[in-house]
């Protein structure tokens, strides 16, 4: 098309006419970010697992990301994102298979070489805070806040596995390779056998389990207090506290010991020692036999909120609320 | 004149578009001003530096935060109102009101558990408690019936005045 014998561009005319039109269909649209009350926290750590034998351990954040930490590694390496709180985990080195307790979404099944969500294990009621679990005979266990407990054959296909009656309203705090659960309760420790399904025993006892040695013997925990139960004697053999709150004054670069007992928050028993950790963000070493404090480690910069012990019980880590994870040499 | 018509198209054309390029570049930029509106909102997280939450303003509050997990308040124990957590995330106190039976109520909290209760029922009665572990505690109150101060050390009343029944 020519006008005053200049050429018009058609395809030029057109294009600006698109262009016009995209332009104008250009709508702007102002979304806000969908917030919500939980899952906010990206600092705590609320539980840590070892990965490795040693030195290298999963942890897991209320905002549901898990990472892997390696022991003086710098980086940290994020294995999976969960839309959800996690509170405690449970590793099967085997399946490479993460069990993440969480807020809404009951037991996560993770797959820690992609990240990915296998599987999900719903829960009656509320949530749980703690996991069971045993790699030899891949038995999971855990409770909710409302008095259920689960226990899954993860081998099975994560059958659950029926308990008798008189276990109703305990909690499942340790499992042995041979199939013994450990349950504490307002009765006290009752041990049941799934295999079996008979009850092997029954100790009375106050105080949440929170670890059972080779001898069967119990590391149970109280508020301030933590006692070591002798279940040959079928008695607590001591009850001790955390002495001393250690705080550290940083303006003189010392530390000042404040004769108060602060809660403990938890426990490992071994073959010869006791550790446990409490608000006063100390880790204690206790002599087994006899109850005797041996060392105080102040280790900690914020409350401690989990600690694992290594395969070979020469390590021992340890992560806090203020997002902190100690590795310490025993 | 056809190539005339098509000419004056072509021009206003252009300024059209640059026109809508000039709008487009000078909008990329919203800022909201909502200092003379009412914001109707479920909540509202407040979070420091690190992005822990430190208040937060909602209906219903989310579930008490202790060390790496929640714990259940309980059936029929949602609250609504304004909570307060610590550095590390803990929820420390709050000020808010209840579902089930009415009650307001301000708590402070230690670490572990709460340890101070300012509480009004719905019929009249108000409140100060504050206890610590092994039942020590001071409870103070008043209502339309009369007043009381309980004093009690290991789950043992030591002194307890009340004008109630006098």
């Amino acid at each position: 098309m020519y006008y005053n014998n200049r050429k018009i561009n058609l395809y030029g005319l057109t294009g600006i006419l698109c262009l016009s039109i995209i332009l104008w269909s250009c709508k702007q649209e102002v979304s806000i970010k969908k917030g919500r009350f939980t899952a906010v926290n990206p600092v705590s750590y609320t539980d840590v697992i070892y990965k490795a034998d040693r030195d290298t351990v999963f942890v897991s954040r209320f905002d549901g990301k898990i990472y892997e930490v390696i022991k003086d590694g710098t980086k940290k390496q994020q294995i999976a994102a969960i839309d959800d709180e996690i509170y405690a985990m449970a590793y099967d080195k085997r399946k490479s298979r993460l069990y993440a307790a969480t807020l809404n979404s009951g037991i996560v099944v993770v797959n820690t070489k992609d990240g990915s969500v296998v599987k999900q294990l719903h829960l009656k009621n509320t949530w749980a805070k703690q996991l069971t679990y045993n790699s030899h005979n891949g038995i999971l266990a855990t409770y909710d806040f409302k008095g259920s407990h689960y226990v899954w054959n993860t081998n099975e296909d994560f059958n659950a596995i029926e308990t008798p009656k008189v276990l109703q309203g305990t909690r499942p705090r340790y499992i042995r390779d041979n199939g013994d659960i450990f349950f504490d309760g307002k009765q006290g420790v009752i041990v049941w056998n799934y295999k079996t399904k008979i009850i092997i025993q029954k100790n009375k006892t106050s105080g949440h389990l929170i670890d059972v040695d080779d001898q069967n013997n119990y590391l149970m925990l109280r508020g301030k207090e933590f006692s070591f139960f002798d279940t040959k004697a079928d008695s607590i053999m001591y009850s001790q506290q955390h002495p001393d709150w250690p705080i550290y004054v940083a303006d003189k670069d010392t530390t000042v010991k404040v004769p108060l007992h602060l809660e403990i928050i938890s426990g490992i028993i071994t073959t010869n020692t006791i550790y446990t950790c409490g608000l006063d963000k100390s880790l204690r070493q206790w002599d087994k036999k006899s109850g005797e404090l041996i060392s105080t480690y102040t280790v900690l910069k914020n409350t401690p909120s989990a600690m694992d012990i290594a395969k070979d019980k020469r390590q021992l880590v340890i992560v806090d609320l203020g997002g902190n994870i100690q590795f310490k040499e025993l | 004149m056809k190539n005339k018509f098509l000419q004056i198209i072509l021009i206003a054309n252009v300024f059209v578009t640059l026109g809508l390029l000039i709008y487009i570049i000078n909008s990329h930029h919203v800022e909201l001003d909502l200092s003379n509106e009412i914001l109707k909102v479920k909540g509202l997280v407040v979070t420091d530096s690190t992005g822990t939450e430190r208040i937060i303003i909602g209906a219903h509050l989310p579930p008490a935060q202790s060390f790496g997990h929640r714990f259940y308040r309980g059936d029929n124990s949602g609250v609504s109102g304004v909570m307060l957590y610590d550095h590390e995330g803990q929820e420390r106190g709050g000020y808010v009101t209840d579902d089930s039976y009415g009650n307001i109520f301000f708590t402070l909290d230690s670490k572990v558990s709460q340890r101070v209760l300012f509480m009004a029922e719905p019929q009249g009665a108000a409140t100060l408690k504050m206890w610590g572990k092994n039942g020590n505690e001071v409870n103070l109150g008043a209502s339309d019936e009369g007043s009381w101060l309980d004093v009690s050390e290991n789950g043992k009343k030591e002194k307890c005045i009340t004008t109630i029944g006098k």
